[in-house]
């Protein structure tokens, strides 16, 4: 007879369990505390690093507070694509490249780009010094690794500016390039892609197994996208095309760049302190590794000669010819695809309150590489 | 004679114990002791002969296992911050709260199917296909689309998740379930029927408590099943406290440091066998305490 007790008991302790959990997720879900601040998300590229620092800033210093928002940083990952999460009104705001924003509005997802972050590509082929493969012509019939999904144009166009067919295969072998270096420390390849912030730190960060050191830059040719002519711009902050017509919306949305694009000219000026942010949102993250990366994602953003967030139109219709080719798309972007008047209204926000949005004697510092980043 | 005989009995029972208790040790101390004599030599052998398949060995591909344990006291970062140990803690602890919802959820419903199916055989014919379906589509699959609509209802991010691990944690309980419930003693179901007792009582006085032990091994596979659901639903979740997007972050440092990569996957494995041990205890309390068995 006790068996009974023990089944009707633990029917009814997992039944219970559920239907508490199932009310404290839509609780905690529907209990937007009714403050006065606008509760704003963010959807992010990639996982929580220096890359998105200014984002970071501006949530730790309230900078957003300050603008009456309360701001919900997502980290990105492998599974999460920018574009659908705001498309799908998970976020009001996302974090994405260019070229990957292109490629959305032109399979019909309504989003568009409200302030360009960066204005420099931070995309590099690097190789081994010992094979000579210093610059992209050399390349020819060679192993070159890119991460593909969309993140391939910029090298793609480079090696066809030399006379290869890489959409084909065709003078140059592509390989798909895994999200960790040790294929190329390894020399799999002849030469792989690595943005300057963060897989060439990589390289660096680890030790050559027969002399026991480090890496350093004299063992690499680095050919960064911005030298060769095809790079094309990078992380910028876009929304829903939908409703940003809305003119409240409009409004928060000038708020929102006004505080990130503060948030980046804090980590412009106080590196380390922005390092510490990022760490702080990531414990596990390497601290040297962050630290380098912070620097380089400054150079992609500092100097900004049209002011920080601001679309360099030239950049703009060369980022768009390269997807619109090697990205296969239908049309080619036109100006419909970003708008200025929200970063414009951002960077009179920010000149009210004296601070430089150009950013004109700032000057890479330079980084110690830390062993295995650390 | 029953007071005396009694007391050498309970000695010897506890004697018993301790021996089994001890065997069980060395044994699991000989298993660990093995496998790392396995991983050490495997390692040692391949790379002293610079064998290359089926891949290259050396620190990066196979971290020596003293490495691995050292890293989880060790600091992941310079500086500032707990050590790994901690935060992967505080990370198995996130993860294994998701992973328990979702195996309850998954659970209470693959067995509530499991009973509807049983007791209408139209339902069975009807559903059974699509019950078997849900589970050939991958669950890297469903994940995103699970963020997508429960993010819409803005449910909390780790409900999701939840969900997430109970879609991998209700197909083997609905499957035993079922064949549970239909493996009652024919005997038995004669005399209940010579009782003229209800479709309800044999169900819950006959049926169930025969199918328990078929439920049973079957939330041996889902415990572990939802943890693997857990983590693999906290990546399109935006989930970083938690055992997966640990492994989405130590994954993109592998070349620089892949003992955290492993430190963190030693973890899941523990997470996952203590769940199982877990749902082992549960098993013999309900279990032997059937009718069947105390007599």
């Amino acid at each position: 007879m006790k068996g009974r007790y023990w089944v009707v008991a633990s029917l009814a302790l997992m039944a219970a369990l559920a239907a508490v959990v199932v009310g404290a997720a839509t609780s905690a879900g529907a209990s937007t505390k009714a403050h006065k601040l606008t509760k704003v998300t963010l959807q992010l590229k990639w996982v929580t690093q220096a890359q998105f620092a200014g984002y970071y800033a501006a949530k730790a210093k309230g900078y957003y507070k300050a603008q009456g928002m309360d701001v919900t940083i997502k980290p990105g990952g492998p599974s999460i694509i920018p574009e659908q999460v705001v498309a799908g009104g998970q976020a009001q705001f996302g974090i994405d490249w260019l070229s990957s924003l292109m490629t959305s509005r032109d399979q019909g997802v309504d989003i568009v780009n409200i302030a360009q972050v960066f204005n420099k590509s931070g995309l590099t082929l690097i190789s081994w010094k010992n094979t000579g493969l210093d610059r992209v012509s050399k390349l020819r019939n060679k192993k070159v690794a890119n991460w593909l999904g969309g993140n391939e144009f910029e090298v793609f166009a480079a090696l066809a500016k030399f006379g290869m067919d890489p959409l084909h295969n065709k003078g140059v072998k592509i390989v798909k390039e895994p999200f960790s270096m040790d294929f190329f420390l390894k020399r799999q390849v002849d030469a792989a892609s690595a943005m300057t912030y963060n897989e060439l730190a990589q390289v660096l960060e680890a030790k050559n197994p027969k002399t026991g050191k480090l890496y350093t830059l004299k063992n690499l040719n680095v050919i960064p996208m911005q030298k060769v002519g095809t790079s094309m711009l990078e992380d910028g902050i876009f929304t829903q095309g939908s409703w940003i017509k809305d003119k409240s919306h409009q409004a928060l949305a000038k708020k929102f760049v006004a505080a990130s694009l503060k948030g980046w000219i804090y980590c412009r000026d106080h590196q380390s302190a922005c390092v510490k942010m990022v760490l702080a949102n990531g414990p596990a993250l390497p601290r040297g590794h962050q630290r380098w990366m912070m620097n380089e994602i400054n150079a992609l953003i500092w100097p900004a000669k049209l002011g920080v967030g601001v679309m360099d139109p030239t950049a703009y219709a060369r980022s768009a010819k390269i997807v619109k080719t090697y990205g296969k798309l239908k049309k080619l972007p036109g100006h419909e695809a970003y708008r200025t008047d929200i970063a414009r209204a951002a960077q009179a926000i920010l000149k009210k309150q004296q601070l430089d949005i150009t950013g004109k004697n700032w000057h890479k510092a330079s980084v110690k590489v830390t062993p295995g980043g650390k | 004679m029953a007071t005396i005989a009694a007391e050498p009995r309970a000695d010897r029972r506890r004697a018993a114990f301790v021996r089994s208790a001890a065997a069980r040790i060395g044994m699991l101390v000989l298993v660990l002791a093995v496998l790392w004599g396995f991983w050490e030599g495997y390692r040692w052998l391949w790379i002293r002969e610079g064998w290359t398949w089926p891949f290259v060995v050396d620190s990066t591909t196979m971290p020596h296992i003293h490495d691995i344990l050292a890293a989880l006291f060790r600091k992941p970062t310079s500086g500032t911050g707990d050590i790994l140990l901690v935060q992967l803690l505080h990370a198995t602890w996130f993860t294994a709260k998701e992973a328990l919802v979702g195996f309850a959820l998954g659970a209470t419903f693959g067995f509530l199917l499991g009973v509807a199916l049983s007791e209408w055989r139209l339902l069975q014919r009807g559903l059974l296909p699509y019950v078997v379906s849900s589970q050939t589509v991958p669950i890297l699959a469903v994940a995103p689309i699970v963020v997508v609509y429960l993010g819409s209802l803005h449910v909390a991010p780790w409900f999701s998740v939840a969900v997430i691990a109970s879609y991998l944690t209700f197909f083997p309980v609905t499957i035993n379930t079922l064949r549970g419930l239909q493996s009652t003693d024919r005997r038995a179901l004669e005399l209940m029927r010579s009782y003229a007792a209800g479709r309800v009582s044999v169900l819950w006085k006959l049926r169930i408590p025969a199918a328990l032990p078929y439920i049973f091994s079957a939330l041996k596979v889902s415990a572990t099943a939802s943890i693997v659901g857990a983590i693999i639903g906290e990546a399109p979740s935006s989930i970083q406290e938690g055992l997966g997007g640990f492994i989405v972050n130590f994954n993109q440092y592998y070349s620089l440091n892949p003992e955290n990569l492993w430190a963190t996957n030693l973890m899941a494995a523990l997470l996952g066998i203590a769940f199982f041990v877990a749902v082992v205890i549960v098993e013999t309390i309900v279990v032997r305490r059937a009718p069947e068995n105390v007599a």
